[in-house]
């Protein structure tokens, strides 16, 4: 019989810390996108074989400024965490505002001695583009598996950052590339 | 039972109350002019996008802040906001002028990087800067690179470029004054195989050069010298006539003769519009750059070609 209530009381417990991970980490619900459909169509469970569909240049463009995000904090995450790169590897994936930001704010970091220990994760990004030219990409950034550190090795980290969050970024399209232009740092909820 | 009972409730408890944690969190809070890092959930400051940071009056700085147009110029106050506590700084020191946006000193970097940098943005024009952060203890300032167009930074030197174009502006310059035999005015005919003759007529320092000026700003000066190079003549017939000279007059006692420096032969008769542009190259140099600025400026007239008719009996 004890036995029986610890396993309800576990049941029950697990029941209820899932619910309220859920509740914090719920994807995106499923919308029409721009980019949704130029996603490779795979069926998992289908009776037909995977397909994948060739992108036209305009499907391309929008993965690739999707991309551009992830290579993005790649690059930041990178700086973050070797005080001895040059920040000037920032313009390989940022230009103009975002690129002064990032500049400054890793500067930030070098000046209090902060380093990051660990990476983020960009997951959900979406990318739409009224001139082929210039895309806003929103995205969710888990910065979860991450801290930043002080020269004793004690996180800054505070309390109630968010582990997860939505930013909206302009990403421009350049002969070079694609480039981050924008990035205000005005997060919200993935889930919002 | 009541053992086990008390268990569950103080299990529940703690898991409700995590939850409600995780889904309560205040938001981070942060003042005007900064927005949370999203790796540490700090405030850091919140780069805008001026076109070209460091202008005095800008974000940030508290010159210009609040005022009218007509508001007398206050002195700027440059603040390191990022430092803890913010404090003020030189608004220039041997690294160059205090970026507010940056939160740095910059300064042109020297050398530039290679036109296939990164940090150059894409760009061709403008100059690539160093930006020198002041640091925290002994080991002196951070650089990191950036692009701009013109120099930024609060009480920032202006662009000698911009000083040479104010230079320029007031040198007048403008196209050579067509002088041609023959002459473009009604009444007027040449003859086809004759000799044309062209030349600037009355060349002084604003058609032809040289003519040297001077502009200044927040003490910093660039002086540039003007120069007319060539004028390219378009005869009106295809034909373009190159003078690297002003040309010579023509005086009767020329006679049949051709132009020693600058003339041309019709072998079409017909009106021609003759389009004279004489390309200028100003030099200019100071603040430690020089350059050259090439303009040109034309002006036409409409010559008329007849051919000669030969009667024999």
């Amino acid at each position: 019989m004890r036995q029986r209530m610890f396993a309800i009381v576990a049941v029950v417990a697990c029941a209820v810390a899932l619910a309220a991970c859920n509740a914090e980490d719920t994807p995106p619900s499923p919308g029409p996108t721009s980019s949704a459909l130029s996603s490779s169509a795979t069926t998992a469970t289908g009776p037909t074989p995977t397909q994948t569909k060739a992108l036209t240049p305009e499907e391309q463009d929008l993965r690739s400024a999707e991309e551009a995000i992830t290579l993005y904090w790649r690059v930041i995450d990178e700086a973050a965490s070797d005080p001895t790169q040059s920040l000037n590897v920032l313009a390989t994936v940022a230009r103009s505002q975002a690129l002064a930001q990032w500049q400054t704010t890793l500067a930030e970091y070098r000046t209090k001695q902060w380093k990051q220990i660990g990476r983020s994760s960009v997951d959900d990004a979406v990318a739409v583009t009224e001139d082929g030219k210039a895309f806003t990409v929103r995205a969710c950034l888990d910065v979860s598996s991450l801290d930043v550190v002080d020269a004793a090795g004690k996180s800054i980290v505070v309390a109630n950052r968010p582990a997860q969050q939505q930013y909206t970024y302009t990403v421009e399209k350049a002969p070079e590339g694609f480039f981050v232009i924008e990035d205000t740092l005005k997060g919200q909820p993935c889930d919002a | 039972m009541r053992r086990v009972i008390a268990t569950m409730v103080l299990i529940f408890g703690v898991v409700l109350a995590s939850a409600a944690t995780a889904i309560a969190a205040p938001p981070i809070s942060c003042p005007p002019g900064q927005a949370p890092d999203p790796k540490t959930g700090t405030c850091t400051i919140s780069v805008t996008t001026p076109p070209n940071p460091g202008t005095p009056g800008e974000p940030g700085t508290s010159a210009g802040r609040g005022g009218g147009g007509s508001a007398p110029a206050a002195k700027p106050v440059c603040r390191y906001t990022l430092s803890s506590p913010a404090k003020e700084v030189p608004c220039s020191s041997e690294q160059g002028w205090w970026v507010q946006s940056r939160q740095c000193y910059a300064k042109v970097a020297s050398p530039q990087p290679a036109a296939s940098d990164p940090v150059w943005e894409g760009r061709t024009e403008g100059a690539v800067y160093d930006c020198y952060r002041p640091a925290v203890g002994p080991g002196g300032f951070i650089v990191a690179q950036f692009w701009s167009a013109s120099p930024p930074g609060v009480g920032a030197p202006p662009d000698p470029r911009t000083l040479a174009q104010q230079a320029v502006a007031v040198m007048n310059l403008r196209a050579v004054r067509i002088g041609m035999v023959p002459e473009p005015r009604p009444g007027r005919v040449g003859l086809v195989g004759l000799p044309v003759w062209m030349w600037a007529q009355d060349p002084d320092s604003t058609t032809w050069g040289p003519v040297t000026r001077t502009a200044s700003a927040a003490g910093f000066t660039v002086t540039a010298t003007a120069t007319v190079t060539k004028v390219v003549w378009a005869m009106g017939d295809g034909e373009a006539v190159v003078c690297r000279t002003p040309g010579t007059p023509y005086e009767d006692r020329f006679g049949m003769k051709p132009s020693p420096d600058c003339g041309h032969t019709y072998v079409r008769q017909g009106k021609h519009q003759v389009r004279a542009t004489s390309y200028w190259q100003v030099d200019w140099s100071g603040m430690g750059q020089s350059g050259s600025i090439p303009l040109s400026f034309s002006d036409t007239a409409l010559v008329t070609i007849g051919e000669a008719q030969v009667l024999t009996q």
